[in-house]
């Protein structure tokens, strides 16, 4: 049984949407603030290169800045930390293969796609 | 209420020890964790598990629920009641996991696990805390996802009730999709995560888009494929057919001296007006031939000397 909203709120009219583009970019700082995970697991997750500045800063690692991505990597990254208690090694090598995993199954479905209009399976 | 049966959730005896109980844990959050997971309902049985884990790996509220659980308090229909007199704690206690529990969890340890206040009195001018980031997919039909338009979205957001106590609560929202997303593509709306606390930012809201599979069209990000059957008699003279498109029907000229596997490529008639339209030609043949067309067809090969098979010289 799932649990039942405690309170619905009414369907509003459209609300603006902004599609996300390189444009948007993230601090570490405001990576951390909004992920909810520390400023040096961030940091070893760089090192590990699962998530890349978009440009090095010439003065310090305070001025690095990700692309809107990553921040959708780091929501998955921190609850995977969390059900399963992983180091940045361990976080960083699930992360990098559960991407490859993604996106060889899409790929596979694209070719199963293409190659069933071609070829009886 | 139904009645949860927590060893059973996870799948340890009733007297299993703490070890037992975290091994069959990581197990199962192996098994249902819905971002590793294949199974189906996966994030229902990872939020089961998780609230499982969360009473029995705490030795008070094992205690507690075992109490609850030997006074079997069901009624006839099998339904769980609590006990006459039976509290539901509320407050000071630590919930490890950011969860989302089910009634009868609320019902024995409070609502939200009982965990924090949003506003503690002596907190409540400076308590400040942004509202969480909430990250969503919305998947779509290749129609909408060209066409754009209005799509409601229903997604979970943590706030506050009106004695500070956090809370889940499902947020509806109608999203205005603007036309020729492609898989992947992000969205954010602003300020429609959580709330913020203590006159902190909203949270935002972000939806991947994802897209559903269509029988005739292959998606290749902005660009679209499709395969097209021709007889060989439009492949070998050149034809003007009639093919689907997301827009609707288009005219194309299938050029003459064609060959299967050929692609055509209609500019911007992709997913979006940046995206083109790839025809990928396949020759069809007929199941049966006429005794005429079969005639036919021997002028034709006396009259014909093409090797298909040359590439394989002296292989075959």
């Amino acid at each position: 049984m799932s649990k039942k909203p405690t309170g619905t709120s009414p369907v509003s009219p459209s609300v603006p949407v902004e599609l996300v583009n390189e444009s948007l970019t993230f601090t570490l700082q405001e990576l951390c603030l909004r992920c909810g995970m520390e400023h040096q697991q961030l940091q070893q997750l760089v090192e590990f290169g699962t998530i890349t500045p978009l440009a090095r800063p010439r003065s310090g690692n305070k001025d690095w800045h990700f692309s809107a991505d990553t921040l959708q990597l780091l929501a998955k990254a921190a609850r995977m930390q969390q059900a399963f208690e992983l180091d940045a090694a361990g976080l960083a090598i699930s992360l990098e293969l559960l991407d490859e995993l993604q996106r060889t199954r899409r790929q596979v479905q694209k070719l199963r796609q293409l190659l069933a209009q071609h070829v009886p399976l | 209420m139904e009645f949860k049966d927590y060893y059973k959730i996870m799948g340890v005896a009733e007297n299993a020890d703490t070890d037992a109980i975290r091994k069959a844990y990581r197990k199962l959050a192996r098994k249902y964790h819905p971002d590793v997971s294949k199974e189906a309902d996966a994030e229902q049985h990872f939020k089961e598990v998780g609230e499982a884990y969360e009473v029995l790996k705490d030795k008070d509220k094992r205690t507690e629920y075992d109490q609850l659980r030997k006074l079997g308090a069901r009624g006839h229909d099998g339904n769980f009641r609590p006990p006459p007199g039976w509290q539901a704690r509320n407050g000071g206690q630590q919930t490890s996991a950011d969860g989302d529990f089910s009634d009868f969890f609320s019902s024995i340890f409070g609502g939200f696990g009982g965990a924090q206040q949003a506003g503690h009195r002596t907190a409540r001018q400076t308590f400040r805390r942004r509202g969480e980031d909430v990250h969503s997919t919305l998947a779509l039909l290749l129609d909408e996802a060209h066409q754009g338009g209005d799509k409601q979205i229903s997604f979970q957001i943590q706030d506050s009730d009106e004695h500070g106590h956090l809370r889940r609560r499902r947020k509806t929202l109608k999203v205005k999709i603007p036309a020729g997303v492609t898989r992947g593509q992000q969205i954010r709306l602003k300020g429609q995560g959580g709330p913020g606390m203590g006159g902190a930012e909203n949270g935002d809201l972000f939806i991947e888009i994802d897209l559903a599979p269509h029988p005739l069209f292959v998606v290749d990000g902005k660009h679209l494929q499709l395969t097209v059957p021709i007889t060989p008699t439009e492949a070998a003279l050149g034809a003007s057919i009639k093919i689907p498109s997301l827009g609707g029907p288009l005219n194309i000229k299938i050029p003459a001296d064609s060959s299967g596997g050929q692609k055509l490529r209609l500019v911007g008639k992709g997913l979006s007006k940046a995206g083109d339209l790839i025809v990928i030609l396949r020759i069809s043949m007929p199941k049966q031939h006429s005794d005429q067309a079969r005639e036919l067809y021997r002028q034709l090969a006396a009259e014909t000397q093409y090797d298909p098979r040359a590439d394989w010289g002296n292989l075959a």
